[in-house]
C-alpha cells in the first residue's frame, strides 16, 4: 500500500483522537479547577445554613436555602414532566407505532428539547402575569417542567424503543387490549424510565435561565408554593455578582456543590440502568 | 500463483465456536465449491479469508490461512493488500452509493490508477460480466438504477477491476432470479481461467453444475471434501451421503 | 332458496361449542378512555410550542404595533428609557458568539462523532460516552464560572497581548480593543465547549445510520478503514453531519447564564474578537428586573424571547427533518 494511503489515515486518525483528547482533558480541567477553588472556600456552614443577614457583605450563614430550592423545584418540575410525559410516550408505543403522526410527535419533542430555557422562563412569566400570580415555588415549577418535559419523554422514548417486539407479540396473543400491553410494557421499561428521571431532575437542578424570572429568589429556606424560592445556579451567581472577594470564593464552594449533586445523579443514573436491567426480561 | 491452505483454522464469536479444526488446501484456478445447511460455518469460514472478520469485535481467530506462503493473520501483513488480492462478492448486490463507472473505478482509483487507463478498465471489466453493452450509453447514472440481476454482475465487474487472483462468493446468487443466477454461473466457469473462485452456496444442485473441487461443512466442521466428480458420485462419510440426498439439513 | 342465517341448521356437536367470549364491557371501555386520555395529552404537549409563540406574540404586540420590524431589528440604538428599542447589537452579538462556538467547535466535534462511530470498540465507547454526557450534564452557571476563572484570565493576560501584537497589527479583528479579558473570545470558546458533545452525539448517529455493508464492499476491494470512512461521509451523512452542525450552531444561539456571565454586556456591535458584547439572551436575563417600570420594555423582551424562539424552533425543525431522511434511506 503507498505511502500516502497510509499517511492520510494516520493523519487524521491522530487528529480525531487528539480532538476527543482534548475533550477529555476540558472536562478534567474544568472538574479540576472548580474542585481546586471551591474546595478552599466551602465549609460545613456553607451547606447546613441558610444565609444571615449580611451574608452577602460577608456575614454569616450558608446556601441552605438554595440547595433546597433547587432540590423542591427539581422535584417538583420532575413530577409534573412526569405525569405529562409518559402518557405521552406509552400513546406514541401503543397506538402510534412507527407511522407519519409518530414521527411527528417525536418531531416536536425533538424541538421543545431544542428551545432555550429562557423562552421556557419568560413564556412561564407571562403565565405568572396572566394568573396573577408572583415569583414562586410553584411558578418556578412551570417554567422548569416546561424546560424537562422533551428531555424526559424523548429519553424514556428512546428506552422503550429497545423494547423487544416479541414482547407486544406474545401479549396482544393472549388477548389483551391496548392498555393493558402498556401496562406491561411499563413494567418492562421502569429501569429505563428512572434513569430518565434521574437525567431530568439533574438538569432540573442546573438550569437558571427558567427559574430566573419566575421562582424569584429569596434568603429563607423554602416555605410554601406560593413564596419565591431560592435556587443554587442564581445563589452562584450572586455571589459571584458581589465585590467581596470571601463572598465571591463562597460561590466557587456553591459551584462545587452543585456540580456534585449532579455528577452523583449521572452516576446513580448509570449504575440503575444497569442493576435494574437485570431484572427485566430479554 | 498460489492458492489458499487452511490449517487448523478455529474461529469463536463470543462463547461460541463457528469453525472447528478446518484443514483445507483450495485447487488453483479451480472452482471451489463449500457447502452445507445454513449457520454451519460456510459465510464465516469463507470470511476468515479475506480477513473481513476482523470487523466483527467478538470474533477471536485460532490457526492460519497461508496465502502465497504466508499467513495472512500474521500482524505484521498489510491487510488492504490481502483483501485487494482476495477479493469477496457478497450474497445481496450492494453497489457503492456511487454511478455505476465510479463504482467500477472506485478500485483502481484507491489504488492509485490515473484517469487515462481508468476508462479502458471500467469498460474491459463491464465487457466481461456481460453488462457493457448495457450500460455504456449510462455510465454516469447511479448504480441503484440498474436491476437487481445487473446490480451483481456491477459488483462482480467492480470486484474484478482491483485484479484479485482469488474471488470468493457468498452464495452470490443466492438473491437473484434463477435466469440471473445462471447469469452468474456462467461468468464464474469463464472466470476461473485467471482465477480462483471459493462459493459458498445452500443449493447443492448448484454446486453440482460448477463446482470442480467440493468441501462439505457440517456444523463448523469439516465433514469431507474432495474433487467434485469423486464426491457427488461415491461420496464417502454416511453424512455426506445423507446431506447429499437432502435427507438431513 | 335463499340461505339466511336462521334457516341454516347447524350440526348439534357445533351448537355446543361455547362461541368466543365478547370483550368485557368493563376493559373495552377502560382501554377507550385512556386512548382519548394519552390522545388528548399528547396533542396538549404538542401544542406547547404553538401555545407558546402566541402567548409572545401576545405580549410583544405593543412594541411590534408601535415600531415597525425593519426599525426594529436594524436600528442599533438601544434606549429603553428614551423609546429606542433597536436590536440589532444583540442579534449581531448573539450571531457573532454562535459564529466563534462553531469555529471552535463544530469540525473537531464532527470528527469526533466520526471517530466515535466508525473506529472506537464498544469498550472505548463506554469510556468516552460518560465523558461526553458529563460535559453535558455541567449546568451552564458553572461553565460560566469556569471561563471567569480560567478563560477570562487567559485572555486578559496572554492571548489578547499576543494576538495584539502579531495578528492585531494586520487585522483589526485580532487588536486587543479591550482589556478585560471578557468578550466574545472567552464566551465563544466556553460555549463551544458547551456545544461539542450535542454535536458530537448526532454526528455519530448519523454515521451509525449508514449501512455496513457500504463499509464492507469498500473494504473488500483493498481500501484503508479511512477510505471506507470517507466513502460513506461523502455520500451518505453531509446533509446529517450539517444538519448536527446546524443544532450545535441553535443550541448556542440560545444559551443564556454562561453567555451572560462572559460577553461583557456591553450595548453594542463588537468590532474585534476581544471586545465586548450582548447576547438575545443575556438581554432577556439581565433587564427582566426592570421591565414593568418602563413602558413597552416588557413588550421588547417578550418580543426577543419570541425572536429567539422562532430562530431556533425553525433550525431544529429543519435540522431534525433531515437527519430523519438521513436515517430513513441512507442509500444514494
Amino acid at each position: 500500500m503507498s505511502r500516502r494511503r497510509k499517511g492520510e489515515e494516520r493523519f487524521f486518525i491522530f487528529m480525531m483522537r487528539a480532538y476527543l483528547g482534548g475533550a477529555a482533558a476540558v472536562l478534567a480541567l474544568i472538574l479540576a479547577v472548580i474542585l481546586w477553588r471551591g474546595l478552599e472556600a466551602l465549609s460545613w456552614e456553607m451547606i447546613s445554613q441558610p444565609p444571615q443577614a449580611a451574608y452577602y457583605l460577608g456575614g454569616d450563614g450558608g446556601i441552605l436555602n438554595a440547595i433546597a430550592g433547587s432540590l423542591y423545584l427539581a422535584a417538583g418540575s420532575t413530577l409534573v414532566a412526569i405525569v405529562l410525559a409518559v402518557p405521552v410516550v406509552l400513546y406514541l408505543h401503543g397506538y402510534l407505532g412507527n407511522g407519519r403522526r409518530a414521527g411527528l410527535v417525536r418531531l416536536v419533542l425533538d424541538i421543545m428539547w431544542g428551545i432555550p430555557s429562557i423562552v421556557y422562563g419568560a413564556f412561564a412569566f407571562a403565565l405568572m402575569i396572566f394568573l396573577g400570580m408572583r415569583a414562586s415555588l410553584l411558578a418556578g415549577i412551570i417554567g422548569l417542567a416546561l424546560v424537562i418535559l422533551p428531555i424526559l419523554a424523548r429519553t424514556f422514548d428512546e428506552v422503550v424503543s429497545l423494547a423487544p417486539r416479541q414482547l407486544a407479540e406474545s401479549t396482544y396473543a393472549l388477548g389483551a387490549t391496548r392498555l393493558e400491553y402498556l401496562g406491561i410494557l411499563l413494567r418492562q421499561t421502569l429501569p429505563g424510565l428512572f434513569t430518565a428521571i434521574l437525567l431530568a431532575f439533574g438538569r432540573g437542578i442546573g438550569d437558571a435561565a427558567a427559574v430566573l424570572f419566575t421562582a424569584g429568589y429569596t434568603d429563607r429556606m423554602p416555605e410554601s408554593l406560593m413564596q419565591p424560592v431560592a435556587s443554587l445556579p442564581l445563589a452562584i451567581f450572586f455571589q459571584l455578582a458581589t465585590p467581596f472577594p470571601e463572598v465571591q470564593a463562597r460561590a466557587y464552594a456553591s459551584a462545587l456543590v452543585l456540580t456534585a449533586i449532579i455528577l452523583v445523579i449521572s452516576l446513580l443514573a448509570h449504575l440503575s440502568m444497569s442493576r435494574l436491567e437485570r431484572n427485566v426480561i430479554r | 500463483m498460489q492458492t489458499i491452505a487452511i490449517n487448523h483454522l478455529n474461529v469463536w464469536y463470543g462463547r461460541n465456536q463457528a469453525l472447528k479444526e478446518i484443514n483445507l488446501h483450495i485447487p488453483l484456478r479451480q472452482i471451489t465449491a463449500i457447502i452445507g445447511p445454513s449457520g454451519c460455518g460456510k459465510s464465516t469460514l469463507l470470511k476468515s479469508l479475506n480477513r473481513l472478520l476482523d470487523l466483527d469485535e467478538q470474533v477471536r481467530v485460532d490457526g492460519e490461512v497461508l496465502f502465497n506462503g504466508l499467513n495472512i493473520y500474521d500482524p505484521h501483513v498489510d491487510v488492504t493488500d490481502i483483501r485487494t488480492r482476495i477479493g469477496l462478492l457478497a450474497q445481496k448486490p450492494f453497489p457503492l452509493p456511487l454511478s455505476i463507472y465510479d463504482n467500477v473505478a472506485y478500485g483502481p482509483r484507491i489504488h492509485g490508477r490515473t484517469n487515462g487507463s481508468l476508462d479502458q478498465i471500467v469498460q474491459s471489466r463491464l465487457e466481461s460480466v456481460g453488462l457493457w453493452e448495457e450500460v455504456q450509453d449510462r455510465l454516469k447514472a447511479p448504480a441503484t438504477a440498474l436491476s437487481v440481476g445487473q446490480q451483481q454482475r456491477l459488483c462482480l465487474a467492480r470486484s474484478l477491476a482491483v485484479e484479485p487472483e482469488i474471488l470468493l462468493c457468498d452464495e452470490s446468487t443466492a438473491s437473484l432470479d434463477p435466469l440471473s443466477a445462471r447469469g452468474i454461473e456462467a461468468l464464474l466457469r469463464a472466470l476461473k481461467e485467471t482465477y480462483t473462485v471459493i462459493m459458498v452456496t445452500h443449493d447443492i444442485d448448484q454446486a453440482r453444475r460448477v463446482a470442480d473441487y467440493v468441501a462439505f461443512l457440517w456444523l463448523g466442521e469439516l465433514v469431507e471434501h474432495g474433487p467434485a466428480q469423486k464426491f457427488f458420485t461415491q461420496p464417502e462419510k454416511e453424512l455426506t451421503q445423507a446431506y447429499l440426498a437432502r435427507e438431513v439439513g | 332458496m335463499e340461505i339466511t342465517r336462521e334457516t341454516i341448521s347447524l350440526p348439534e356437536q357445533v351448537k355446543q361449542i361455547p362461541r368466543p367470549r365478547e370483550i368485557g364491557l368493563g376493559r373495552q371501555a377502560k382501554d377507550g378512555l385512556a386512548r382519548q386520555g394519552m390522545g388528548a395529552i399528547t396533542i396538549t404537549v404538542c401544542a406547547f410550542v404553538v401555545t407558546i409563540a402566541a402567548a409572545l406574540l401576545y405580549r410583544s404586540w405593543p412594541l411590534l404595533s408601535t415600531y415597525s420590524l425593519k426599525e426594529l431589528l436594524t436600528s442599533q440604538d438601544w434606549h429603553p428609557m428614551r423609546g429606542q428599542f433597536g436590536f440589532a447589537p444583540f442579534i449581531i452579538g448573539s450571531l457573532a458568539v454562535t459564529l466563534v462556538a462553531v469555529f471552535f467547535s463544530v469540525i473537531p466535534a464532527i470528527f469526533s462523532g466520526i471517530y466515535l462511530a466508525e473506529y472506537t470498540s464498544t469498550r472505548l465507547r463506554g469510556v468516552l460516552k460518560p465523558v461526553l454526557d458529563s460535559l453535558v450534564g455541567i449546568p451552564s452557571v458553572v461553565y460560566g464560572l469556569w471561563g471567569v476563572l480560567f478563560i477570562v484570565p487567559l485572555v486578559r493576560d496572554y492571548l489578547s497581548p499576543w494576538s495584539d501584537r502579531t495578528l492585531g497589527q494586520v487585522f483589526p479583528f485580532f487588536s486587543r480593543s479591550n482589556p478585560s479579558g471578557y468578550g466574545l473570545l472567552a464566551a465563544g470558546f466556553v460555549l463551544g465547549v458547551m456545544v461539542f458533545p450535542l454535536v458530537v452525539a448526532v454526528s455519530e448517529e448519523v454515521m451509525r445510520a449508514a449501512p455496513r455493508e457500504t463499509r464492507e464492499a469498500a473494504l473488500c476491494l483493498g481500501a484503508t478503514r479511512w477510505e471506507a470512512t470517507k466513502l460513506i461521509v461523502r455520500r451518505q451523512a453531509p446533509g446529517g453531519l450539517l444538519a448536527a452542525a446546524v443544532l450545535g450552531l441553535s443550541r448556542a444561539f440560545g444559551e443564556t447564564l454562561a453567555v451572560l456571565m462572559l460577553i461583557g454586556n456591553a450595548v453594542k456591535i463588537p468590532g474585534s474578537l476581544f471586545d465586548t458584547a450582548y447576547s438575545l439572551p443575556a438581554l432577556i436575563a439581565n433587564n427582566y428586573g426592570e421591565m414593568m417600570s418602563v413602558p413597552l420594555y416588557e413588550s421588547a423582551l417578550m418580543a426577543a424571547a419570541l425572536l429567539l424562539l422562532l430562530v431556533v424552533v425553525g433550525f431544529n425543525a429543519l435540522a431534525r427533518l433531515v437527519i430523519v431522511r438521513v436515517q430513513r434511506a441512507p442509500a444514494a
